[in-house]
């Protein structure tokens, strides 16, 4: 056979195998519905869950309406079961999660894993995804066939067409949860209703289960002994909180840091910007969304930041440190102050922090306050589609990780196996060197269900304390975001980019880069890459949503 | 020789079909077939996008500055490796240089991290001897110098291994002609060795202007946010944010595309121009 010939017939065969690639995407394509109905305007929308709260040990201080929790200085001495019976069947579950930690020991040797799976009565199989990769990989999922896992989790991040997605792929929730169905899962029917609606319907049916979190968003967290030292007072106004900051700055310590990801949106303004009354977000005027971004309040919290990092006041890596090496400065006193989401206040903190100084939030500086609440929610999970059963085990599964604080079943999972990775003292639990290896931070199942969250930091009552004074003072004046649980198509296609856009535009005027003229350039350019159309859908949305 | 068809088959020709993503305005999980076929609008949007242009123009300056710094380095070192008379010392000194090659992009940003950045270990004796701070990373200006410093820093040992196998065979009785004849070092270099590895040269000078645009991706993914996309966004970023990242992949693949056109002129000019000197190109004719 002579070369020239091989070469043909080779060719002839690679047109053969294109052509069944294509084919085969036809065929995937097939029977998918169509795009763009993500809206809930006009639909015939199914009602939110019917909220029962479970009745649990009474707290030290209780919540509020306003978003304050209830305060537990103890662990609970009697616990309540919750679920009667194992939810699964002893099939494999299969999820995919975001990830903050290490990667779980293998099942085989991880006693928390092999306990979480006897529970639940299932084969857990967890794919965990680094937080930094977590966009990328669920724009591949999305992409690919029919692979998907049980279990879907989605953070708050903007991911393009998720809504498209969910609607297209994922099992519908609302005969299983809407109404008065959700009373079947007593665990789901404790979570707030503003956890629901942060989630947000699709096409006014419901394909998720949030993952609650309290009200408070992203804020300043402060080393409050190093700034009590220097005689800095809890409440400020703008000038001593940028004196406070750039004082305490010099010699290897900074007053304020940051990190790449809180510059990849609004994260590192949110705490400025509502210090100085700038709208969450957007602010409703007269049925119109207009945009934070526009109002002066928003442009003035940029000027304060900026004043910070041209007086050294920021580290001056925050753009390119990652948030897990900020934290390490930030535990060891190196910087003063951070800017986290309110996850942050839990025990891995305070174990980070490790007493070397007063765990403490910031209070607003402005004298108009309107501090920013968060959605409510950290993400959601969704489910494969499925038959009926299977979704009911896989909500059960749910049921059983959204345990509220007071029950064995968040006992399990939140702390492990008694004697294993803890063990109780009077008024608390006491976690064990193993806990530091095996729980649900690594094993991610904490984003795969959660309990609504109870202010209790176990060993730490005086932190728990502090945050409570701190919401009690803070949050009757904070306000929520219009947008919450509100679809805007453009939003779900363009929102990543705009969002870029914009955290893009505040990294380079707060570090100087650029000066902060060039905010009406962004700005402009925000609202002619989709921010107008937005705020147009979303006005329409919200108007049917009356 | 199948598996070797197979390979290109399924990841070259077979892969070549996804250039069809540029005609359509893909959504994924619908598939190519019902994705809105939209023609050439992809590419009218690129061509007036200021933000395309200004990836282009930063892969242009980056590939140029790289051209110019980068690829005239590993030969220099080649030569001054090829020098050294000791095997022993030249063994060492080549495992030493090829080294960086073997750690990851994400190592080696942070290490230029650590000693040039704002709190970093060189700004740390600056202030120490009272010198104001030096401001490299996260700096617009010097972003560019930065990145092809690192880029040599790399991979500079690693790409001597070419040169190093075509000096050996440069025949070392024209060496011994020359030497003979009064020529020094520097006339030796400029009459044996180098006409001796010119078509090593030109082969590699070719191969690297069809691969112009592809400056990299990880080592400017990671350090873009620092300086901000005007200074810091390359057509590989710009195509991974459009595509992944806002979910366009239609007009990533039509950003994709046009590199890989110019990609193919670049190589194709530069091979006549080759052949034209008398060069062997990638071909002979």
């Amino acid at each position: 056979m002579s070369s020239h010939l091989r070469r043909r017939s080779l060719l002839k065969f690679a047109g053969a195998g294109a052509l069944a690639t294509v084919a085969g995407s036809a065929l995937a394509g097939c029977g998918s519905g169509s795009t763009g109905n993500v809206g809930n305007a006009g639909k015939n929308v199914v009602p939110w869950p019917t909220y029962v709260p479970f009745s649990g040990p009474t707290p030290d201080a209780p919540g509020d309406k306003s978003g304050v929790q209830p305060l537990y200085l103890n662990y609970p001495q009697n616990l309540v079961r919750s679920v009667p019976e194992a939810p699964g069947d002893g099939s494999d579950v299969t999820a995919m999660v975001i990830t903050y930690g290490a990667p779980p020991k293998p099942l085989e040797s991880n006693q928390f894993w092999q306990a979480i799976n006897k529970a639940l009565n299932v084969n857990l199989k967890v794919v965990v995804v680094p937080d930094a990769e977590y966009g990328q990989k669920m724009a591949t999922l999305m992409a690919s066939g029919d692979d998907l896992p049980d279990i879907i989790m989605f953070s708050n991040l903007q991911l393009p067409r998720s809504h498209e997605f969910v609607q297209s792929r994922c099992a519908d929730l609302s005969d299983f949860v809407g109404g008065d169905a959700v009373k079947d899962y007593p665990s789901l029917a404790n979570i707030p209703t503003y956890a629901w609606q942060g989630m947000g319907r699709v096409g006014g049916r419901i394909y998720g289960v949030p993952l609650e979190r309290p009200k408070p968003g992203n804020s300043l967290y402060v080393n409050r002994t190093a700034f009590q030292q220097a005689g800095v007072p809890r409440e400020w106004r703008t000038e001593e909180f940028v004196a406070a900051m750039t004082g305490q700055s010099g010699g290897g310590r900074w007053g304020i840091g940051g990190s790449k990801s809180l510059f990849g949106g609004f994260g590192s303004i949110a705490y400025h910007a509502g210090s100085l009354g700038a709208p969450n977000a957007w602010e409703l005027r007269d049925g119109q969304f207009v945009s934070t971004l526009t109002t002066p309040q928003f442009e003035e919290a940029l000027g304060v930041m900026r004043r910070l990092a041209e007086k050294g006041a920021y580290h001056p890596d925050t753009l390119t440190l990652s948030a897990t090496d900020m934290k390490t400065f930030w535990y060891n006193g190196s910087v003063l102050s951070i800017t986290d989401g309110f996850g942050a206040v839990a025990r891995e903190t305070m174990d980070g922090i490790n007493r070397r100084f007063e765990f403490d939030l910031a209070r607003p500086y402005g004298p108009n306050a309107t501090p920013w609440q968060s959605a409510g929610i950290f993400g959601y999970v969704t489910f494969k589609k499925a038959s009926a059963d299977r979704i009911k085990l896989l909500l059960r599964v749910s049921n059983y990780l959204s345990a509220p604080f007071g029950t064995s079943e968040y006992e399990l999972v939140n702390y492990g196996v008694e004697g294993t990775h803890f063990t109780k003292y009077s008024g608390g639990i006491r976690t064990t060197d193993l806990f530091k290896v095996e729980n649900n931070v690594n094993l991610p199942i904490k984003y795969l269900g959660v309990a609504p969250a109870v202010l209790h930091l176990p060993g730490y009552p005086e932190a728990a304390k502090a945050v409570h004074e701190w919401e009690k003072a803070v949050l009757p004046g904070s306000v929520a975001d219009p947008e919450a649980g509100l679809r805007s198509a453009t939003r779900t296609s363009k929102g990543a980019e705009l969002t870029r856009t914009v955290g893009d535009a505040i990294g380079a005027i707060v570090f100087g880069r650029k000066p902060v003229s060039a905010w009406k350039d962004a700005v402009t350019q925000w609202r002619q890459a989709g921010g107008d159309k937005v705020a147009e859908e979303l006005a329409k949305e919200h108007a049917a949503a009356k | 020789m199948a598996p070797g068809a197979l390979y290109f088959l399924v990841f070259h020709y077979g892969a070549l079909f996804g250039n069809a993503l540029a005609f359509v305005d893909y959504v994924p999980f619908l598939g190519l077939a019902d994705s809105a076929w939209v023609g050439l609008a992809n590419f009218q949007q690129m061509l007036g996008d200021p933000q395309f242009w200004n990836a282009v123009a930063n892969t242009i300056v980056i590939a140029g500055l790289q051209l110019v710094f980068f690829f005239p380095a590993p030969l220099a070192l080649a030569l001054l490796l090829h020098s050294l008379v000791g095997t022993t010392v030249k063994r060492f000194v080549q495992s030493v240089v090829y080294l960086p090659h073997f750690l990851s992009w994400v190592i080696v940003v942070a290490l230029f991290q650590h000693m040039l950045g704002g709190a970093g270990v060189v700004n740390g004796w600056m202030g120490e001897f009272g010198l104001g701070a030096i401001h490299v990373i996260g700096n617009p200006d010097a972003y560019k110098p930065l990145v092809v410093a690192q880029l040599i820093w790399k991979e500079c040992g690693w790409a001597t291994i070419i040169f190093l196998a075509a000096l050996s065979q440069v025949d070392d009785q024209q060496y011994e002609a020359a030497a003979l004849d009064g020529a020094g070092w520097w006339r030796r270099l400029w009459h044996v060795t180098l006409p001796g590895i010119r078509p090593v040269i030109v082969l590699l000078l070719i191969l690297r202007l069809g691969e112009f645009l592809e400056v990299g991706f990880e080592q400017f993914f990671l350090q873009r946010q620092a300086v901000g996309p005007e200074a810091g966004e390359v057509l590989d970023t710009f195509v991974y944010f459009t595509g992944f990242a806002n979910g366009e992949f239609g007009y990533a693949a039509a950003a994709g595309l046009f590199k890989g056109l110019i990609g193919v002129a670049l190589v194709y000019s530069a091979n006549r121009i080759a052949h034209r000197l008398g060069e062997q190109g990638v071909y002979r004719r």
